[in-house]
């Protein structure tokens, strides 16, 4: 019974498209990098379409565009402070690439990019690192290390919150990756798992035509609640990058 | 200037002043009415935030257990110390979990508390005894 079209997790599959190989490493071009570039090109296009001709009094391209400036520009200076600005393009780039990606793969038979941890893991770690770098600029080694044992901490146990405060730092990217990844994976297996009930139910007959429509009422709900989850991920991907910027960033206020 | 003693607006003058009565009362019961909805936004807002806060700590906390778990089974592969590495990692982990669950929930906390602490109920009355001008 199990096939493409019922296989809940069939949609992650990854695809050669483009079969490479590099000295030994794989890095054929598949499916995954296909919807990579669509998304994109999809922001690409969408920040282009609306800056191209600036207007004074904004057409419905601008709108977008300012709308989706401001609301990172918002945050990043609401977490960060105004110093942090300019991180501002990071920011925007994490958050429109994986909201993009999110987005993406609600549309039926698209690839969700951000549903695999390779993926996600890649982009956690690279906000780890320019933590990690501008950390190490603004402070030196020392005062980064010092900043993992907060004010006001007893000598006692001050060894003990050291060694917390490094853990919960050192598991970051892979606390972003999880989050990320393990909400789309989640959300979208979910979502085919209830639409393959429909088939089954209509097959079955009987009391499976009551199933059929409550797993198709299910099936709308549940792809309500993952644009909802698309948009959220993103957003707390991106909110957590400025929260982490702003512990390196800011003057400690631990 | 319009003559007083010829209203415009045909309201014979000695209703007008309850004409304008009613038109303060139902512009004040919109008001309240507009701010009651805003509060409830606000506090739905402010509940969803919170939510999103318990929601990342729990998540946090399980993760927080199970990276560290999987970085002390790395190690146990890597040495050879099976299962001192794995064991360990679950109690650093879960410990590393409340401790980024007890961090958060302090910062929380220092971002809602003073606003809740009596300076809102006060401002509020202030605001009351504001719309009551007639």
């Amino acid at each position: 019974m199990i096939s493409a079209d019922t296989d809940p997790m069939y949609q992650f599959k990854l695809e050669r498209l483009l079969p490479f190989e590099l000295g030994g490493f794989d890095l054929s071009f598949t499916n995954s990098s296909l919807w990579m570039g669509v998304a994109v090109a999809l922001v690409a296009g969408l920040l282009w379409l609306g800056t191209r001709e600036a207007q004074l009094v904004p057409g419905r391209f601008q709108s977008v565009v300012e709308l989706f400036y401001g609301f990172v520009r918002n945050m990043v200076e609401s977490i960060i402070g105004h110093e942090g600005l300019k991180f501002f393009p990071i920011v925007f780039t994490l958050f429109a690439f994986i909201l993009a990606c999110n987005m993406i793969g609600m549309w039926p038979y698209a690839f969700t990019v951000t549903s695999h941890v390779s993926v996600t893991l890649a982009l956690g770690l690279l906000v780890f690192v320019i933590v990690l770098t501008v950390g190490l600029a603004k402070k030196g080694p020392l005062g980064f290390l010092a900043k993992f044992i907060p004010s006001g901490t007893p000598v006692a146990i001050a060894p003990f919150v050291f060694v917390l405060e490094l853990i919960s730092f050192l598991i970051r990217p892979g606390t972003l990756a999880v989050r990320l990844f393990a909400n789309m994976l989640a959300g979208h297996s979910l979502m085919k798992v209830l639409a393959s009930f429909v088939p089954l139910g209509l097959a079955a007959g009987g009391v499976g035509f009551l199933a059929a429509l409550g797993s198709i009422l299910g099936v709308a709900a549940v792809t309500a609640l993952e644009f909802l989850v698309a948009f959220l991920q993103a957003y707390v991907f991106a909110i957590l990058t400025c929260v982490y910027l702003s512990e390196v960033v800011g003057e400690g206020h631990h | 200037m319009p003559d007083p003693e010829t209203p415009e607006d045909g309201i014979d003058p000695r209703n007008r002043l309850e004409a304008l009565d009613r038109a303060v009362k139902a512009a004040l019961d919109k008001r309240a009415a507009d701010q009651a909805a805003a509060d409830a936004r606000e506090a739905r807002a402010k509940q969803a935030q919170a939510g999103g806060a318990a929601w990342r700590m729990i998540s946090n906390l399980v993760l927080a257990t199970v990276l560290v778990a999987a970085a002390g089974y790395g190690l146990d592969r890597l040495f050879g110390t099976t299962p001192l590495g794995l064991v360990s990692g679950v109690f650093i982990g879960f410990a590393a979990g409340v401790w980024m669950a007890y961090q958060a929930s302090a910062r929380l906390q220092a971002s809602q508390d003073p606003p809740a602490a009596g300076l809102a109920p006060v401002a509020k009355e202030e605001e009351g005894t504001d719309g009551d001008l007639r």
